[in-house]
């Protein structure tokens, strides 16, 4: 009880390193910028078309109509778009999570030689270094000859080369925070390198694995380049449905913020239930060096 | 609780992918064929869409219409074609593109001999500039649009007639005190290069000679630069960053008295439209002011079938029913596609409408831009240096050398294909004579 | 080092030991080492993917052409000044914000999930949306300063602003991120620390510089790291609201490569450009993690 207490106080006591008042006004700050534009994006989702591009705007809509959501699902296939994003974020997170806590458990604790273990450990970062659209040609080539042309396949192929990188990097920090004597004990035990793995290490690191699992989950659910480039029509996601939306015609405001507002809230939920695993994850050892 | 939403979504995913493992490619024959047609988006693509129910009733092929905003349809356009990618059966390329295209669309030549297609229909002038390429006919220009101008009838009392008397009747309606501006016009860069070709070639400039042979730096040229950069001094300050969108609701909330942003795309359908526009009945469209030559900028679409398309005859029926008298009409109607047809452009209702002042104004000439495999680096040489100069980053021999730079490394590096001409030269020159 | 535990180990163990690496390396190899390779060996051909010619040797031609490309040495100012300034501000402001928020109050608890929002947001959603409220005559961020007295402006139209407004929506978009991680490696410092500090008389702004930021140190590195890097890959916000305008003052190099490359369809340009791009990235890399182990060594 009192060591709470005592917690608290210390955690208090940092918190107003600049002071009190100017923590007030940041936070303050902080939080008006931060929900104005989704204000915006929400009252736009319902305003009347007369009102977009009305001067000076309107911050309180007189009128309100749903007729935007309305067309986003009727007119710009808005389940569809949903379905996509929902199938290409999850199947990215899990084959993510995977394969890439396998990669970097194996460098912590695989039976390889050291040397070998440090030249594997640089070159996924490769995938960091440069900018997706350098590959674009290449990569369309190789999935059309894989016949995985607008297939969320591909997708979550290409999702999952981005963001092995940083699952990596993570995961090796989780796994070398867990204590070697427990691997050490159930290699006497007879335990193989797979059975380690499932048994031992994953409930330790179980934060960690959801942490970056929900990373790898906002990244692929927004990435944009690549769904343009290997999609035609089938496998299109949410962001490739926004952008639809600035064409020369108008920018259709009304239901691209209607559309704006559904990419948002799934992961936001998301988010928010899982709020408190990924804070304890990450701090639980991803970071610590 | 969040595992239950872990599981659900694992779920969602297996039943989301299982089907997809077992799909592959686009094209599974039905009872009759399937077709899918690449197009714009906006006002080609819904045409397009409304029409699938009644082409499949005819002939029982089944249409898939995919579109893409201008933003990105020439890249998703250009990598399939490039890749012989066997996605789309028809595609629309805008003609700007066709230099570009060429290679990997067909020549409907022994179609169009076939079925006996009323090629004299098509107004005269369009073709060369879209569809036809080096004696091949890769596409049928389905819409004619010339730049054209929108102006307010209460405010103007007479038509320009070079772009100096255009300056002199803004003086007198420019007051922004009172919430009205001279122009609007969109000042984003993809937008704006094409207003400065239109001054350009009616005062008689050209990129180059018939020989390809860079004229560019010139006085026309000069002349050209001052003038749309004076534009900005008489528009709103926000101009810089419109695209269409903005200059249209500009335009019809009656904040401008003339408007220069391709009317048919909002102006047109919206402009009498008391819910959209708060100048129902006082505008009017009027061809762009003559100065030397009459010349403006073209905007217009083939469609056409590539190479690599796996229906190519599901695609050429698509096309005739798509380009036929009944469907041009109606598009002009319901969707101010402008036709590609002289009998169209014939018809009473055609004429009487408010757009039929782009009849005169593609009479006059529309001019596009080089046609050639390195097209689109060209404009977009000219499309920077133009940027760059009005919003002040460069001066004006700044702008003029990197123009003539660029252009002529473009012509070294991806020499025009023998037999191609360079026609904006007859064009210009041709008109200056009179 | 990152990795420093070996012992001998069965020789099923080997097995799976390469097992486990291959699912990574397929996907690696199908996806970046096979497109990368075509690209370094295209690099050194003139290749224009719409004309119906083969490639033709050019040799370093290309390196050599973009040199003396003024607008890719443009791109690169562009984007080294929009990374310097950008990730300074995400990691000073993102480490501020931190310490602020590492308190257990409900409030605190509130705002953290509200942090999460702008991350969560597709940049090209973010892109259109501050796009809209930034307009110079129908935008709202205007419309507020008029009302304040204070001058609107031209938020993207203005080629002077453009830059900066870019680095605003980037840092809107990043701050939580870094904040967020930021945060967590502060809660994972011991808590006796701060205790034994605090109890010597310590005030809030030393225990931040002398406890907080040195053992939090090579994470903000790493994550100065990432953030630095991805800023050169900065593409959908300005993709989404300046198309590398007005002009080209926000031209960088993710839309030089996109315009040379898809829009152009000029592979061995692009290609040469890419590998530019990853060498002078590796060296940066390089030159983080360098500092980071001398920081570790540091704390000891």
């Amino acid at each position: 009880m009192t060591k709470r207490l005592v917690k608290q106080q210390s955690r208090n006591y940092l918190c107003n390193f600049l002071g009190f008042p100017t923590r007030v006004i940041v936070l303050i700050f902080l939080f008006i910028i931060i929900l104005f534009p989704f204000y915006w994006l929400i009252t736009n989702a319902f305003k009347v078309e007369q009102e977009y591009f009305a001067s000076p705007p309107v911050i309180l809509p007189s009128r309100i109509t749903t007729q935007n959501f309305v067309d986003a699902v009727v007119k710009y296939d808005l389940f569809k778009g949903l379905k996509n994003s929902l199938l290409i974020a999850t199947g990215t997170s899990i084959v993510t999570v995977l394969a890439g806590s396998m990669a970097a458990y194996t460098l912590i604790n695989g039976a390889l030689p050291k040397k070998l273990k440090n030249v594997f450990a640089g070159w996924f970062l490769v995938q960091k270094m440069y900018p997706a659209v350098l590959v674009a040609v290449p990569v369309f080539y190789i999935i059309r000859s894989l016949h995985l042309m607008d297939n969320v396949l591909s997708l979550i192929l290409m999702n999952t080369s981005f963001n092995l990188p940083l699952v990596i990097l993570l995961m090796i920090g989780f796994y070398q925070e867990l204590p070697y004597e427990i691997e050490e004990q159930s290699m006497l035990d007879g335990c193989s390198l797979l059975q380690r793995y499932i048994y031992i290490s994953t409930p330790i690191v179980k934060l960690g694995l959801i942490a970056t699992g929900m990373l790898t989950f906002i990244n692929s659910w927004n990435e944009f380049l690549y769904a343009v480039i290997l999609t035609v029509y089938r496998a299109k996601p949410l962001t490739v449905s926004i952008a639809g939306f600035i064409t020369d015609k108008g920018l259709i405001w009304g239901p691209m913020a209607a559309m704006g507002c559904v990419v948002v809230f799934p992961v936001l939920i998301i988010m928010w239930l899982m709020q408190k695993d990924f804070i304890s994850g990450m701090s639980a050892g991803a970071l610590k060096g | 609780m969040r595992k239950l939403v872990l599981i659900f979504l694992v779920i969602t995913l297996i039943m989301g992918v299982s089907p997809t493992l077992f799909a592959g490619e686009t094209s599974k024959p039905y009872a009759g064929q399937k077709i899918t047609a690449l197009y714009f988006s906006a006002t080609y693509a819904e045409a397009a869409k409304a029409y699938a129910a009644e082409f499949k009733e005819k002939t029982g092929i089944e249409l898939l219409v995919v579109d893409y905003p201008y933003l990105t349809l020439y890249e998703k356009m250009g990598i399939a074609l490039s890749t012989s990618d066997t996605t789309y059966d028809v595609v629309t390329p805008a003609c700007q593109w066709d230099g570009e295209f060429e290679p990997y669309l067909i020549d409907l030549r022994p179609y169009i001999e076939r079925d006996n297609w009323d090629a004299e229909d098509v107004i005269p002038g369009l073709w060369e500039q879209s569809g036809k390429w080096a004696g091949k006919i890769m596409g049928i220009p389905f819409s004619n649009t010339p730049q054209i101008l929108a102006y307010r009838t209460d405010l103007l009392k007479e038509i320009p007639d070079t772009w100096d008397e255009l300056f002199i009747i803004l003086d007198k309606v420019h007051n922004p005190k009172k919430g009205v501006y001279g122009m609007a016009i969109p000042g984003v860069k993809e937008q704006f290069s094409g207003l400065w070709m239109c001054v350009h070639w009616s005062l008689g400039g050209t990129w180059a000679d018939e020989n390809w042979n860079i004229t560019i730096d010139s006085p026309e040229t000069r002349e050209a630069l001052r003038i749309v950069k004076r534009w900005f001094y008489y528009s709103d300050p926000a101009a810089p960053s419109w695209g269409l969108p903005e200059s249209d609701a500009a335009f019809l909330s009656g904040k401008a008295a003339v408007a220069l942003s391709w009317p048919t795309l909002g102006i047109a359908p919206n402009g009498d439209n008391p819910e959209k526009s708060k100048v129902v009945g006082k505008w009017a469209l009027v061809p762009l002011p003559y100065d030397k030559t009459g010349l403006s900028n073209l905007s217009s679409w083939d469609i056409g079938i590539p190479k690599a398309a796996k229906h190519k005859d599901a695609a050429w029926e698509w096309i005739k029913f798509y380009t036929s008298k009944e469907k041009q009409f109606r598009n002009f109607v319901e969707y101010s596609i402008l036709p590609s047809r002289k009998s169209v452009w014939g018809k009473a209702e055609v004429k009487q409408s408010k757009l039929y002042p782009h009849k005169e104004a593609s009479d006059r000439g529309a001019l596009i831009w080089w046609r050639i495999p390195a097209g689109t680096m060209a404009e977009t040489v000219i499309r920077d240096a133009v940027s760059n100069f009005v919003t002040g980053q460069w001066n004006m021999e700044k702008a003029i050398s990197f123009m003539e730079d660029g252009l002529r490394k473009i012509l070294s590096d991806y020499p025009p294909p023998k037999g191609v001409e360079n026609i904006e030269w007859d064009f210009v020159k041709s008109r200056l004579k009179k | 080092m990152l990795i420093s535990r070996h012992i001998v180990q069965s020789r099923r163990d080997v097995l799976y030991s390469w097992l486990f690496l291959i699912p990574v390396f397929v996907i690696l190899s199908i996806t970046a080492f096979i497109p990368l390779g075509f690209g370094f060996g295209l690099s050194f051909f003139k290749y224009k993917l719409n004309l119906q010619r083969a490639p033709i040797f050019n040799g370093i031609g290309n390196y050599i052409e973009i040199f003396q490309d003024e607008l890719f040495i443009d791109a690169v100012k562009h984007n080294i000044f929009f990374a310097v300034l950008a990730v300074s501000i995400e990691m000073s402001v993102g480490i501020v914000i931190a310490t602020m928020l590492s308190d257990d109050s409900k409030i605190t608890r509130l705002l953290i999930s509200l942090l999460m929002i702008p991350m969560i947001i597709a940049p090209v959603a973010a892109g259109t949306l501050w796009r809209m409220m930034l307009d110079r005559t129908y935008g709202i961020v205007n419309y507020l300063l008029t009302l304040v007295g204070l001058p609107a402006v031209s938020w993207i139209g203005d080629y002077r602003i453009a830059i900066y407004t870019i680095i605003f929506v980037d840092c809107w978009q990043f701050i939580p991120f870094v904040a967020i991680l930021v945060l967590s490696s502060i809660k994972a410092i011991p808590i006796t620390l701060i205790d034994a500090a605090r109890v010597d008389g310590a005030s809030p702004l030393k225990v931040f510089t002398r406890i907080v930021l040195p053992i939090t140190a090579p994470v903000i590195i790493i994550i100065a790291m990432i953030r630095f890097m991805d800023a050169f890959k900065v593409f959908d916000t300005i993709f989404v609201m300046t198309q590398g305008g007005p002009g080209t003052a926000t031209e960088m190099l993710p839309t030089y490569i996109y315009r040379q490359g898809i829009k152009f369809l000029r592979i061995g340009y692009s290609s040469a450009a890419a590998v530019l791009f990853i060498i002078s990235m590796s060296l940066i890399a390089w030159g983080f993690i360098h500092l980071r182990t001398k920081q570790l060594e540091r704390i000891g």
